[in-house]
């Protein structure tokens, strides 16, 4: 199974209503697979910042809610992250691929490789690594309980490796 | 041209039970004003994101009718979230674009490209279908009744005059706002 049949079920799991995103060529089989679920709704945006939007106000209306992006259009997210995200404590889960890391080095990604964390932090945002076997770990249901415990979004963070199942 | 305040009222006289999202500053403001209640979720930031909001809340409760109140300038800044609206096309979600053509709360400077973007076209181009416009008071209570009325996804355009005098903000802090909203939809919270 792909990445994308394994993290609908663990999203069905964690018992995710809603999820929105924009493309990344490795969240494209997620994305596929969400798109093709019948347990949850999907909706497309056209920028990360609707994106969040779209999950925040699912939230906001009592579902769990995932949203699925780049490392680069989740730092254009921060005023939403903290003007909403953070002031009103919505607790949504940010599935974000970490580009920029050992295994993926280009110019493109490298200086958001080394951006991207220190923002969360500025934020205070909880951030955690999901594993290649994310899914036996059930950590999306575990990124929910650290999101309600503490009113706040979380990131679950993909790299090369937990998408290949494999060091990298 | 529709005054300001009269625009809120007759939004106000109509609804019911339908969940209502307000953009920042002054729409949260004036619908504060005009009909406070637990149904509403106000926004204190960001501008320009209550669309999305909008469209999520109306995702996770089709059952349930949604109205977005945002401002024009707004509108503008938040066109792709409009963008998807226009591909989900929830048929609970109804969008008034309180058009006053300047940033109410960002200076009263005009709105960017003002009297001459045409927001039902825009909108309609998009592929949001049901859109119109109401300039006075007897087309703005026919819209609301026919957009409340049917089931469908659409967008309001409403030409309002400016603010006259201050408007207080809601009284709420944020967590506060979170949890009317979270209580007003029975106990649905993911962590009460």
């Amino acid at each position: 199974m792909n990445i994308g049949q394994r993290m609908v079920p663990a999203m069905e799991r964690a018992q995710v209503k809603v999820a929105s995103g924009v493309p990344d060529n490795w969240l494209t089989p997620i994305i596929e697979s969400l798109t093709a679920a019948q347990s949850l709704v999907y909706a497309p945006a056209a920028r990360e910042e609707d994106a969040l939007g779209i999950c925040l106000g699912a939230a906001l209306a009592g579902v769990r809610a995932v949203c699925l992006m780049q490392n680069a259009g989740a730092l254009n997210t921060g005023g939403t992250l903290a003007t909403l995200g953070i002031s009103y404590g919505v607790p949504v889960v940010m599935l974000v691929t970490d580009r920029g890391h050992l295994g993926d080095v280009t110019v493109a990604h490298f200086e958001k490789g080394r951006a991207f964390r220190p923002f969360l932090d500025a934020l205070r945002i909880p951030y955690y690594e999901l594993t290649p076997d994310f899914d036996q770990r059930d950590q999306l249901t575990q990124a929910f309980q650290m999101a309600e415990l503490g009113q706040r979004p979380v990131a679950l963070l993909m790299t090369r490796s937990a998408l290949e199942g494999r060091n990298a | 041209m529709i005054e300001r305040e009269e625009a809120f009222n007759a939004l106000a006289e109509t609804i019911t039970d339908e969940l209502v999202v307000t953009g920042i500053a002054s729409q949260m403001a004036s619908w504060y004003k005009a009909k406070h209640r637990p149904e509403n979720l106000y926004l204190r930031g960001p501008m320009a994101l209550s669309l999305a909001v909008g469209l999520g809340v109306a995702l996770a409760h089709p059952d349930r009718k949604v109205v977005v109140i945002e401002g024009d300038g707004s509108v503008l800044m938040g066109l792709t979230s409009l963008i998807a609206v226009a591909h989900s096309q929830p048929k609970n979600l109804m969008i008034l674009c309180m058009d006053n053509g300047i940033y109410e709360e960002g200076g009263k400077g005009a709105t960017v490209n003002a009297g001459r973007t045409d927001y039902v076209k825009t909108v309609q181009g998009l592929g949001i279908k049901a859109a119109r416009s109401a300039s006075d008071l007897s087309e703005l209570r026919a819209a609301i009744k026919e957009y409340l009325g049917k089931d469908e996804c659409s967008f309001l355009h409403v030409n309002i005059g400016h603010r006259v005098g201050p408007v207080p903000p809601a009284k709420l802090k944020p967590f506060e706002m979170k949890y009317q909203f979270w209580q007003a939809l029975k106990g649905k919270t993911p962590n009460p």
